[in-house]
């Protein structure tokens, strides 16, 4: 590219009403920093960046609230950034449909308080700060532990509209919870990181706030029964809308399952009652947990897994596994930590089968530690993602793994995005 | 007529008993659930495993001749149908259940496996499938997979697209591609999310990976009389509005009532202008909690009428009467089309006198069943083919609901698909961009268009080359991941 900076935004300016700056530092992606940060106020002018950038060869990164611009591999070039900050609308919320339009840059903590006057969520509780934007979430695919009861980002949304690297704007979906005109193109946008076009809006199913909530904390020695608990639990009648084990905090070394029952009263009361008999000699130290002190409890659980060493080199991992097989990975986890000189926190949602670790340690460590466990993930049908990692390291490591569709997926990139303008190179195979 | 020596190649592939060519055994195959429309199709070939299905379509590919997947044939909306001159695959012989692994709830199935098969399957053990379309005695995972099926339980439980982790997809010129996987989230795009519900267009899905359900400790069905369908109408929104998350759903009008009680013989009050069935389902306490509210709601709302089932024998019958809603219509009506619109719940009452006037200008009568809880309707047109142009009043009619439920912010399906039937009534919810950005997907996956071709969109995109060329990625060069 040989436009110089200042014709470039020149350029842009009259496309998105003069919203166009310089990058600082801190618009760094993985360690790019584009030229310049366009904030378009609407889907024209998205529309209007993007056929720009289509038209001179240029590349678009897309940032929502930045929260998780450390995933993905590093980008092929970055000349734009385009931000969908100022696309922060709650469109349309129709409370007794119990479905939300809302703009992609929309802060999910506002939409949230928007919705909760009508009693009412999105059933995503992504472990993101208060910055991930909706557009971020859906991108990234990130989901929380109460996935284990309401699904993941592809089971609340309902339609989608989307801004392709030549400017086509498009929809998919609608606003009716059910509906099958025509391909579901929204669930191809879920997880996609941006690679195939620009998520403008996106419609959601919505569910009503738990009336009541009750959390039973077993803590234990060793892990395997825990794990073993687990799986009798997800075999039974109980249903839980949080099951997770936690590693040890330093103060005390034992491990903790944490299930959270969010019903009426009575009905939380009664299954709390039965997990806590179903634990057996477990079951001694139990407590359950109501009210005002069941909140902070839970903001501490996540805490333990931002708390850590800044010196340290760090890994955000997303392991995915079948439920019998959460023991053997995570006892293949501390053998591994062991064994390498690393340290682990992690929060395993033993309920669906997906596990975070924040793994420490030394650089060459965490590379081999990496192979290994992902190793131990994909021999038994699961799979393990890099889901944030110093860019430094990112130069070493596959963060995606492989798929055997790979193929198939090339295939779709250059039918969405011929020239390679979106996010190059950051998805699966360097997509 | 296809060429002798492409007959013979497919009949070494599959055996010769396997391959139809009579026309008598072809006629079979010519119309799916939605019989206005038939074509007899040249070939129909039934391959017994991925192998023999990637070998025929190899065949098929080579030859440049289009084919059709089928499973059962009870879609409604025409997917089915068969190509003038091409090639139809059933997978009726694949139906085995291949592994059941209660611990992980999950379930792989061969494509011609019946729905029914899989909760019969895992039932002894507390657990269900739980998409359950009113076919789901004869329609197969692999016409579910095609249309996104869904039912009654949709409401709470979701789609098949919610059910369905993984498939083996034999795409149109053969080669065989592994979509998404037993655990969550496998690392790339979505492709189980794209493939379910492309109604057959992107190839032949050979094994499936399903979801199973842990039953809940209760299941509690009310059946619910109103004098009207806006009293009805108005007891859904209040559950709704209540924060409960119902099972199930359903509204019947009289007309359907009087239908399916004839059929099922359920006990449902005739007399009723409208009729509930509500279904909860969890834990004990907060079933009998939900129940009572649902009570007070309805009762409120003007209820005539409200009967608990006192017994699982009760509970399955007030179903059997509802799931026989459609063939039942043949007891009221020489003839009738079933379609298949969706809006916003709260749009119900207003729909409801739409469709109200609409039945009254035509001069036809329209009887209502509707998963009322995710506002789909299934409106039912009556009329006698014997009276001149009445076939063409009805389409009109079934037309103009389809009109009235777009308007209100809805789909022109919730579940039966778009096929051949509803490919017109494409553009009154998308834009010519929207709709050749989804063909994208059907370029990546079937660009020849030789897979069920002339389907869901109105006007088919001309593919071309796959543009751009491929660059490595610097950590390929380096050698830390790999091209496959």
């Amino acid at each position: 590219m040989n436009v110089s900076l200042q014709s470039l935004q020149a350029a842009l300016s009259p496309l998105v009403g003069g919203s166009v700056r310089g990058a600082e530092d801190t618009d760094a992606v993985a360690g790019v920093r584009p030229q310049l940060v366009v904030e378009p106020g609407n889907e024209e002018e998205v529309s209007a960046v993007l056929s720009f950038a289509h038209q001179e060869g240029l590349k678009v990164l897309v940032r929502g609230g930045g929260t998780q611009l450390g995933f993905g591999f590093l980008p092929t070039g970055g000349d734009i950034l385009l931000s969908t900050s100022r696309l922060n609308s709650l469109v349309e919320h129709a409370p007794h449909d119990m479905t939300a339009i809302v703009q992609a840059g929309m802060r999910l903590v506002d939409l949230q308080s928007a919705l909760s006057h009508a009693r009412q969520w999105l059933a995503l509780d992504p472990p993101l700060g208060e910055a991930a934007t909706v557009g971020g979430i859906i991108a990234t695919n990130a989901s929380g532990p109460r996935r284990l009861r309401y699904g993941g980002v592809r089971d609340q949304i309902i339609g989608i509209r989307v801004v392709l690297p030549d400017g086509t704007i498009a929809k998919a979906g609608g606003k009716v919870v059910k509906n099958v005109a025509g391909y579901d193109l929204t669930k191809l946008f879920v997880g996609a990181l941006g690679t195939l076009g620009v998520i403008v809006a996106a419609n959601f199913r919505l569910y009503p706030l738990a009336v009541a909530s009750r959390t039973v904390v077993l803590p234990a020695q060793d892990l395997a029964p825990l794990c073993d608990l687990a799986v009798r639990v997800n075999d039974s009648t109980l249903v839980p809308t949080i099951l997770d084990i936690l590693s040890p905090t330093t103060q005390d070394g034992t491990y903790r399952l944490l299930a959270r029952f969010e019903m009426e009263q009575e009905a939380a009361d009664d299954q709390a009652a039965a997990l806590v008999g179903m634990a057996g000699s477990l079951g001694a130290t139990a407590q359950t947990i109501t009210g005002e002190a069941e909140e902070p409890l839970w903001s501490q659980v996540a805490a333990q897994m931002d708390a850590g060493n800044d010196a340290e080199t760090t890994l955000l991992l997303k392991a995915s596994v079948l439920l019998t097989e959460v023991k053997h990975w995570l006892e293949s986890l501390q053998s591994t930590t062991r064994s390498a000189h690393l340290s682990s926190r992690w929060r395993a949602h033993v309920g669906h089968g997906i596990i975070f670790v924040r793994l420490s340690g030394a650089s060459a460590a965490l590379v081999s530690a990496l192979e290994a466990l992902r190793q131990v993930a994909t021999s038994r049908q699961g799979s393990l993602v890099v889901l944030e990692a110093p860019p430094a390291l990112l130069r070493q490591i596959d963060v995606w793994g492989t798929s055997p569709a790979l193929e198939m997926m090339r295939r779709l990139k250059a039918r969405f995005d011929p020239q390679g303008t979106l996010n190059l190179g950051r998805f699966i195979g360097g997509i | 007529m296809l060429e002798p020596r492409i007959v013979a190649e497919l009949r070494a592939i599959v055996g010769s008993q396997h391959v139809y060519e009579k026309y008598t055994q072809l006629r079979t195959y010519e119309t799916d659930g939605l019989t206005s429309y038939r074509v007899t199709p040249a070939l129909v070939v039934l391959p017994a495993s991925t192998e023999e299905v990637q070998a025929v379509i190899r065949v098929c590919h080579r030859e440049h001749l289009p084919f059709v997947p089928r499973g059962s044939g009870t879609g409604l909306s025409g997917g089915a149908l068969p190509v003038e001159g091409g090639v139809l695959i059933s997978v009726a012989r694949m139906n085995s259940i291949l592994a059941v692994d209660l611990p992980n709830q999950r379930v792989v199935v061969q494509p011609g496996v019946i729905n029914s098969w899989v909760t019969q399957r895992v039932a002894p053990d507390g657990y269900f499938y739980a998409p359950d379309p009113s076919s789901q005695p004869v329609c197969t995972i692999g016409g579910n997979v095609g249309e996104n099926s869904g039912g009654a339980h949709c409401l709470k439980y979701g789609f098949t697209v919610n059910h369905v982790l993984g498939m083996k997809l034999v795409l149109p010129d053969g080669e065989l591609i592994e979509a998404g996987s037993p655990t969550l989230d496998p690392p790339g795009y979505d492709l189980p999310g794209i493939i379910v519900g492309s109604e057959g267009t992107f190839g032949i899905v050979t094994e499936v990976t399903l979801r199973i359900v842990r039953r809940a400790e209760v299941v509690q069905t009310v059946l619910v009389a109103f004098d009207h369908t806006d009293a009805a109408g108005e007891a859904v929104s209040g559950i709704i509005a209540a924060g409960i998350v119902p099972a199930a759903v359903e509204m019947m009008d009289q007309l359907a009532t009087i239908a399916c009680e004839a059929a099922a013989h359920a006990g449902y009050p005739l007399e009723a202008g409208a009729i509930l069935l509500v279904e909860l389902d969890g834990p004990r306490a907060q079933v009998a909690k939900q129940l009572e509210q649902v009570e007070a709601i309805c009762r409120q709302a003007g209820a005539t009428e409200y009967r608990p089932a006192r017994s699982e024998e009760e509970r399955l019958l007030m179903w059997k009467g509802r799931k026989a809603a459609f063939a039942a219509m043949g007891r009221i009506s020489p003839n009738y089309i079933v379609q298949d619109g969706v809006i916003p719940r709260t749009a119900l009452p207003e729909v409801l006198r739409e469709i109200g006037e609409l039945s009254n200008r035509y001069g036809l009568r329209v009887a209502n069943v509707f998963h009322a809880g995710d506002g789909n309707l299934h409106p039912l047109v009556l009329y006698d083919e014997r009276n001149e142009g009445a076939e063409a009043q009805a389409e009109e009619l079934a037309g103009e609901i389809l009109r009235s439920c777009v308007t209100h912010g809805g789909s022109i399906t919730g579940e039966h698909g778009v096929g051949v039937d509803k490919k017109a009534y494409m553009p009154l919810m998308f834009t010519e961009a929207d709709m050749a950005t989804h063909q994208l997907v059907r370029c990546a996956m079937n660009p020849d268009n030789l897979c069920n071709p002339n389907k869901v969109y109105p006007t088919p995109r001309l593919c071309g080359e796959l543009p751009g060329r491929y660059r490595p990625h610097p950590l390929e060069k380096a050698g830390v991941i790999e091209r496959f």
